[in-house]
């Protein structure tokens, strides 16, 4: 091979696998990438049918209902919107009402988000950020609040 | 002043490492490219040792040889270092650097740290003499002492009550719970576990707590607290006719100076009013000597007259007048308590508290007040912040 | 006292630091060579005065010290030993002790076993390593500080996170720093050829045994981290692509490519700019994970004591040194030569690819973590960017990577022949091929994908072994023979095949876990049973303890074995009274390299349970191949070659020392 053939190859590997690369990322950036969202926003979202996203918000007083199995439902609310979230899964341990926490699955029909996973982080103010910052935009936030 | 003498030696054998090679070690001069040199000689010598294991073909050999030799002469022809000198940088260096570090840190630790103060492990606090410790640390070293040996009844019989003096309603439940576990159930256990259940639940009568002191009524039908809590217990329960005549028969069989009849008594007016029963007509039985503040019998007979926002209007007036005289006269403990009870009667609970750490510290040298107002803040309920 | 003592070496360690980050390259500057030779003093010193300080800050946990406000936050006098200890660690003062001791230690090593490094790249390298160190100290003592007193002091500390308070979390975080910090000395020494201006394939030899062990510990800390999520959060995944991962990951991919190009650099003085660069890299995105993590700016399951505030001061750290060498690398990459020369298909070729494969994932990682935080400051949109994205874009770049593994050792250096070495993978390719016929026959219930799957960790773990087979001539020499050439081998070799059969069984295990795992969520009464993957579990009932610090409600499982109880499982729920916090402690039975995971869910009241099984199949070869890797990394370090001695003082100079000793 001549130089030139040498470094033609090179530069043609490199060209195909940044192709892959940048084909793939834009690829997973349109379809596997899903919105967080909080009620308020979930609501004010067109979203497609089956798009998955997250939701986040504090867990309604009151609102948890466990049905049969693990089948449980409850509200996630951001004190201005409310959204009903079924769940049929094991609750993680911090998961309690009046605790913030994150929720990802689907918006159905009829306004009930179908959540396949729902998450309650290690944090030691027992507050995700998401929910913390929803909170404070929609100006009820106290920091004591926990 | 050890602290600093200690300081002193680390910070001297720390500025060894500058001042050594800085004033003492002599430096052999290597040139810097004999280094390199010797990473391409073990480099040729990889490649004998390659060919001698049949690890390389001979042609590959020789042209990987010729490469590192070709390093070897590229390094030649760099300038050769000049051997290096001993400048007056190194002086200039070394003295700033001896005198600086030392000023920096004391300056720094100075302004950051606590120069000298000894380590306070906990080990050492829990052995030091009792009579140099704080409650809080007494009592943790009796719960140190209670987690060894669970099964000692003596240190759970200590710890319970202390825990509801200062508001630590759960850890009482579990001393009463473990009391009743080692001595068996008796109905002073009972009634004071329920009433560290109510406690728990924020002054609610549970479910569970009513089981307690109708245990320890059943066992003892004179257990006053058993029988206070029950009659509290119908009136949150709505059924203010029987919390009524509840409280009635309490009044009836408590003696004069009871400390729970002044409040048994106002709740037994609130539930006969609830019910829509007539006021009593006796007097409530009530300690009517003329100590400043306390109200006469007029007093009393004109509040039953009252309305309800008018008799408020008038108690209020009396606390205020009470607190009044109590700062002109702290020693006058009858009217602390007084005053305890009336604050915890009337929901104020924080000015109850304070007014009960006042009293504790005006009569701190006296046991017996100090015992009348432990017992005043476990009957009412008193939750007093410990700092 | 030791408390005092402890804060005052810290902050005299700060003052010595900054000697150590003047005088050196001062005196390489003015070449001289007492101002040089101070480095090697004062890092073993400084790192003596760390030690101590770091352990006064240990003693004070370990004797539940409540008077420092560090011990009183993050401890409690009930805790277990263990975890008193690495309690120390365990929060974000501490962790920055934990750093900068290890900084230290890293820069005292290279003052004591680099004694074969020309003393201005010595001095240079401490220097830079001292500019390190004097920029996080600085952090400590002044916003950081864990040696802060309380009056009065409070009798009970607060307790450390019960997520914690686990083994786990006693042996991550060190390892894991000693690897994220361990690439601060090649980044000093890309730094300091930088300064120095002489760049050649003896510097690679000089800076391969450092990034060699950073990564074995980086390998080792991001393995533990990995296990210690596993069972510890209870969710039974191994790898969830969060940002902290990602931050430990992203630097363990560079730091790989790293040790591929130092030794392209060594050998054939190529690649010099680009080695480098990735130095460079690799440190930037240490500094970077550091800051992802300890600012919280990306939400994640485990980011723990996280202070927007300060993450500021890491994020100056970072600016000022990625920005610093590479305004210097940018002024010295024109005077860097070219070196040797060779064909696309070669060593050199295999190795490139590597790298290129490497760091285009590292990229593709890179992206994905930051992208939710660009998009949020650009729209302020909030999105969230998991698992998927990274499956899709990371895996289809690793193929073709492990498909190239086996051949990049079978090619000579310069120009090789890929149909020769194809040739001798051809018992390899015949082998991969028979097992995944075999998987694809057997193993009926799996994605179709995942034979091919298994037929790539088959394909790495015999064409790792290929290579020392071929080495040692057998079956064309005799067996004696053959064990003779194969205990003749250079370590490196050695190491290289036990690190990719490595890499082959932790792939055998993400494929196999992946493919096969089976799931059942049940709600069991005592004496009822559920069925996973050919095993009955009964539920025996509830059982209640008390633990030092928390009070535990189990669920005692039988594991059956026809009517016979095998094993006990008792999945738990804990309450850490200190914080009232509730934990769940899984339950693991590992039955060759498989493992079944029981976790807890509700208890109702009628004494039935919420269980969730997995059967993990071949899930501990994930951790046992991060193993092998860790153990091929030791056994290449221990090679003769990266220890190459320091050169003679010439004679004359010698004897004139002597003469005056």
């Amino acid at each position: 091979m001549t130089r030139k053939q040498k470094r033609l190859s090179w530069i043609s590997t490199l060209g195909a696998v940044l192709a892959v690369a940048v084909g793939l990322v834009l690829y997973a950036m349109s379809n596997k990438i899903s919105f967080s969202l909080d009620p308020t926003e979930l609501m004010a979202k067109e979203l497609n049918p089956g798009e998955r996203v997250r939701l986040f918000g504090l867990v309604k007083e009151g609102s948890v209902k466990r049905g049969e199995g693990l089948n449980v439902s409850f509200e996630l609310t951001d004190t201005l919107n409310t959204v009903q979230v079924a769940f049929n899964n094991i609750l993680p341990d911090l998961f309690r009402e009046g605790q913030g926490i994150i929720t990802e699955g689907v918006l159905d029909n009829t306004g009930l988000f179908l959540a396949d996973s729902v998450l309650a982080k290690h944090d030691e103010n027992y507050m995700p950020k998401e929910v913390a910052e929803s909170l404070k935009k929609r100006g009820v936030w106290q920091e004591e609040q926990q | 002043m050890m602290f600093w003498i200690l300081a002193a030696l680390i910070t001297l054998v720390s500025l060894i490492s500058v001042g050594y090679p800085l004033f003492i070690k002599k430096q052999e001069f290597v040139d810097g490219k004999s280094y390199d040199k010797t990473v391409y000689k073990d480099q040729l010598d990889e490649i004998d040792r390659e060919v001698e294991r049949g690890q390389i073909k001979s042609g590959e050999a020789e042209l990987a040889r010729t490469e590192i030799a070709r390093r070897l002469i590229a390094l030649g022809e760099l300038e050769s270092e000049s051997s290096p000198k001993s400048s007056n940088a190194a002086i200039i260096a070394a003295v700033c650097a001896l005198v600086l570090t030392p000023v920096l840190t004391g300056v720094a630790y100075v302004s950051l740290g606590s120069p000298g103060r000894p380590d306070m492990p906990l080990q050492a606090r829990m052995s030091a003499d009792p009579k140099t410790q704080s409650i809080e640390e007494l009592i943790a070293r009796a719960e140190a002492r209670v987690q060894n040996a669970r099964d000692d009844v003596r240190g759970w019989l200590v710890l319970a009550p202390v825990y509801m003096r200062l508001g630590r309603a759960a850890d009482a439940v579990d001393a009463y719970q473990n009391i009743i576990r080692l001595s068996g159930s008796k109905p002073e256990y009972e009634s004071a576990l329920g009433e560290a259940l109510t406690a728990v639940a924020d002054g609610m009568i549970t479910a569970e707590a009513r089981k307690r002191f109708e245990a320890a009524a059943r066992a003892d039908p004179n257990d006053a607290k058993a029988e206070y809590f029950l009659a509290s217990a119908l009136g949150q329960e709505g059924k203010h006719a029987e919390s009524a005549s509840a409280w009635e028969t309490l009044i009836d069989k408590s003696p004069q100076d009871a400390p729970w009849l002044e409040s048994a008594n106002q709740e037994l007016k609130r539930m006969r009013q609830l019910a829509g029963l007539a006021a009593p007509n006796q007097t409530p039985a009530a300690d009517n000597s003329a100590e400043p503040g306390s109200p006469t019998s007029e007093d009393i007979a004109a509040a039953a007259t009252m309305s309800n926002a008018d008799r408020n209007t008038m108690i209020a007036n009396m606390v205020a007048q009470l607190a009044e005289k109590l700062e002109e006269d702290p020693s006058n403990l009858k009217g602390w308590l007084r005053i305890i009870r009336s604050y915890a009667v009337l929901g104020r609970k924080e000015d109850a508290a304070t007014a009960w750490t006042k009293a504790g510290g005006v009569f701190a040298d006296d046991p017996a007040a100090v015992q009348q107002l432990n017992a005043l803040a476990e009957t009412m309920n008193i939750e007093v912040k410990t700092q | 006292m030791i408390v005092e003592i402890g804060h005052y070496t810290l902050i005299l360690a700060l003052a010595l630091t900054l000697v150590q980050a003047v005088v050196p390259i001062w005196g390489a500057i003015a070449n001289d060579d007492r101002m040089m030779a101070t480095a090697s003093y004062t890092s073993p010193a400084v790192f003596l005065l760390l030690l101590f300080s770091f352990a006064a800050l240990a003693t004070a946990y370990v004797t539940s010290d409540f008077s420092v406000q560090n011990v009183w936050q993050n401890s409690h006098s009930k805790m277990p030993l263990i975890f008193k200890i690495s309690g120390t660690w365990g929060n974000h003062e501490g962790s920055m002790m934990l750093w900068v001791l290890i900084l230290g230690l890293f820069a005292a090593l290279v003052a004591v076993f680099g004694k074969n490094l020309p003393p201005s790249l010595k001095a240079n390298v401490l220097g830079v390593q001292g500019w390190i160190l004097a920029a996080f100290l600085l952090f400590i003592v002044f916003t950081s500080n864990p040696f802060i007193r309380l009056d009065p002091v409070p009798f009970e500390g607060r307790d450390l996170n019960p997520i914690l308070q686990d083994i786990g979390l006693a042996i991550h975080p060190p390892l894991l720093y000693l690897g994220y910090v361990g690439y601060s000395i090649t980044f000093a020494f890309a730094v300091a050829a930088l300064i120095d201006g002489r760049i050649d394939a003896a510097w690679a030899r000089w800076v391969r045994p450092w990034a060699l062990l950073a990564w074995i510990f980086l390998t080792a800390g991001i393995s533990v981290g990995s296990y210690w999520a596993y069972y510890e959060l209870g969710w039974g995944g191994w790898w969830f692509w969060d940002p902290v991962e990602n931050s430990s990951f992203m630097p363990w991919l560079a730091g790989t490519a790293l040790l591929h190009s130092a030794l392209v650099m060594e050998k054939r003085s190529a690649l010099k700019i680009w080695t480098v660069l990735l130095a460079i890299l690799t440190f930037s995105l240490s500094l970077l994970g550091t800051f992802l993590v300890r600012s919280g700016v990306l939400t994640s399951v485990h980011v723990f004591a996280s202070d927007p505030e300060r993450g500021l001061y890491i994020l100056f750290i970072l600016v000022l040194f990625i920005g610093g060498s590479f305004a210097l690398f940018a002024k010295r990459v024109g005077t860097l030569q070219t070196g040797g020369i060779f064909a696309p298909i070669s060593r050199e070729g295999a190795l490139v690819f590597n790298n290129l494969i490497l760091s285009t994932a590292t990229a593709t990682v890179l992206v994905g973590t930051l992208y939710p935080l660009v998009l949020e400051a650009i729209t302020g949109n909030k999105i969230s960017v998991g698992a998927p994205f990274f499956n899709l874009t990371f895996i289809p770049l690793m193929i073709p990577l492990f498909i190239a593994v086996p051949f990049g050792p079978l090619l000579a250096w310069k120009r090789g022949d890929v149909y020769a070495a194809a040739q001798r993978l051809f018992a390899v390719f015949g082998i991969t091929l028979l097992i995944m016929v075999v998987a694809y026959v057997f193993l009926s219930e799996g994605p179709v994908m995942a034979p091919l799957g298994i037929g790539l960790a088959a394909w790495l773990m015999f064409g790792s072994l290929a290579e020392l087979q071929l080495r040692s001539g057998f079956p064309k020499n005799s067996f004696k023979v053959a064990i003779r050439r194969l205990k003749g081998l250079p370590r490196t070799v050695w190491g290289t095949a036990i690190a990719h059969f490595g890499l082959g069984l932790t792939v055998l295990g993400v494929v196999g876990v992946t493919a096969y795992e089976s799931e059942n969520i049940t709600i069991l009464k005592p004496g009822e049973t559920a069925n996973i993957a050919g095993y009955t579990l009964r539920m025996e009932g509830m059982v209640s303890r008390n633990g030092p610090n928390f009070q535990e409600n189990a669920a005692q499982i039988s594991v059956m074995d026809g009517t016979r109880v095998a094993d006990t499982l008792e999945p738990s729920k804990r309450i850490y009274t200190a914080r009232n916090m509730p934990t769940s402690e899984a339950a693991i039975k590992t039955i060759w390299f498989s493992q079944l995971y029981v976790a807890l869910g509700e208890v109702k009241e009628d004494g039935s349970a919420v269980l969730r099984i997995w059967w993990k199949p071949l899930i501990t070869l994930i951790w046992i191949g991060s193993i092998f890797m860790v153990l091929g990394g030791a056994y290449s370090l221990s090679d003769r070659r990266l220890r190459v001695g320091a050169p003679k003082p010439s004679a004359k100079r010698a004897r004139a020392a002597n003469a005056t000793n």
